[in-house]
């Protein structure tokens, strides 16, 4: 019978090998997806509202689709709203109910400050902090989601988030190892899909069908 | 003539140590299968969605480490409460083969096992409702599925073969003192 010792050995080094990997190499990648140095410099409108003792990331995607389009799909974000376009049957397995909308649905498109966003059924909420049509979206907190055209078909989508309160032992254990890699999982597929929905791609449609 | 195996009687130090290490092991296996799956599935959406002015290859690694990682994290926490129910459903299922299981019979205990584990499961259900304060059906049929009821196949499964092992070596134990004690007729007679 295989010795326990030798079990909670090999749990211990894939462990400690896992955090050191992440911490080494794939933390900072993931921190700045896709964005250029120019965009994690760049101020946003949401900044002010991230609070101290928070952990930025800034992330971003090119989306070759119009501006307006990409904000339609934006502007719909939330549980009982759109969704998040992310991978919905993760969210669900933390009773989130989300259900993401391949369409764009003409009564969520007018949002104002102080309209809430769900996380989750039941759950967390946050609210709108500020908006500016076809252009920002600024959730209580610092989460930012800016578009830049490039040109008259493509657009860049770049998205920053500030953490809850990074400030203690317990808040550290939980943010580094769980919070900020599941984020990171579930931020780049929200941004994945809002680029196949704004693109319409048909080949990609299946993929988030499948979501 | 062969010689008996050694056997290491299950005491209850033991059974408290095997259920543990069941309970922890079990835990991160979950998890594994669990990082497993989210990592093929995200990885199909990634594989076809990944604009070209980001690395494929970067997304996909970095996709499959957190998940991996806040995995085994999330099992790092719960590992101590599956230790002690481990411990738990380990104690009663070794108590309840002695009892109902003399003659040492190996689908017997294999139930017994089953029906322990079952009852752990159930009671388990119980307390995280009454904490939760709602029925753990409205939490959604996959929210259910993944926290509560795979976990608790999984433990009914390894109570069965975990019970299998406790009589397997709780016969063993009585096979070797046996033929230890038949060379030895003063353990019988009460003399020396």
């Amino acid at each position: 019978m295989l010795k326990f010792r030798f079990v909670f050995l090999m749990i211990i080094i894939v462990t400690a090998s896992t955090l050191a990997v992440h911490a080494t190499l794939i933390r900072p990648w993931y921190m700045r997806w896709g964005a250029t140095d120019a965009e994690i410099n760049m101020p946003l409108p949401g900044d002010i509202y991230i609070p101290e003792q928070t952990v930025v990331s800034t992330r971003a995607i090119t989306i070759h689709a119009p501006k307006e389009a990409v904000w339609r799909w934006v502007v719909q974000l939330g549980q009982g709203r759109g969704g998040f376009y992310s991978y919905e049957w993760l969210e669900n397995l933390f009773a989130a109910d989300m259900h993401n909308a391949n369409e764009i649905l003409p009564e969520l498109q007018q949002l104002q400050v102080g309209d809430p966003i769900s996380f989750q059924r039941d759950g967390p909420f946050t609210v709108v902090a500020y908006i500016e049509e076809g252009q920002v979206l600024v959730l209580e907190g610092g989460w930012t989601c800016y578009l830049e055209e490039v040109d008259d078909t493509t657009t860049r989508l770049v998205v920053r988030y500030a953490s809850f309160k990074v400030n203690s032992f317990l808040s550290r254990l939980f943010y580094y190892p769980i919070f900020e890699p599941a984020h990171f999982v579930m931020e780049q597929g929200m941004m994945l899909g809002i680029k196949a929905r704004a693109e319409s791609k048909p080949q990609t449609y299946f993929v988030y069908q499948a979501q | 003539m062969t010689q008996p195996k050694a056997t290491r009687a299950p005491t209850f130090s033991r059974t408290l140590k095997f259920g543990a290490g069941a309970g922890i092991g079990l835990t991160f296996i979950y998890a594994s299968m669990f990082a497993l799956y989210a990592v093929c599935r995200s990885s199909l959406t990634i594989g076809a969605l990944t604009p070209p002015d980001i690395s494929l290859f970067g997304t996909l690694a970095a996709n499959a480490a957190s998940i991996n990682l806040a995995s085994l994290a999330t099992a790092s926490l719960l590992a101590l409460p599956m230790a002690l129910l481990g411990m738990g459903t380990a104690v009663a299922i070794k108590w309840f083969i002695s009892i109902f299981n003399p003659n040492r019979n190996s689908q017997r205990a294999m139930l017994i096992g089953l029906a322990v584990a079952l009852g752990v499961v159930l009671a388990f259900q119980f307390s995280m409702q009454m904490l939760l304060g709602r029925p753990l059906n409205d939490l959604g049929v996959e929210t259910y599925l993944f926290w509560f009821g795979l976990p608790g196949v999984l433990h009914m499964g390894a109570g069965a073969v975990g019970a299998w092992y406790l009589n397997h070596t709780i016969a063993n134990v009585s096979v070797v003192t046996r033929e230890v004690n038949h060379g030895r007729p003063e353990i019988y007679s009460g003399a020396g």
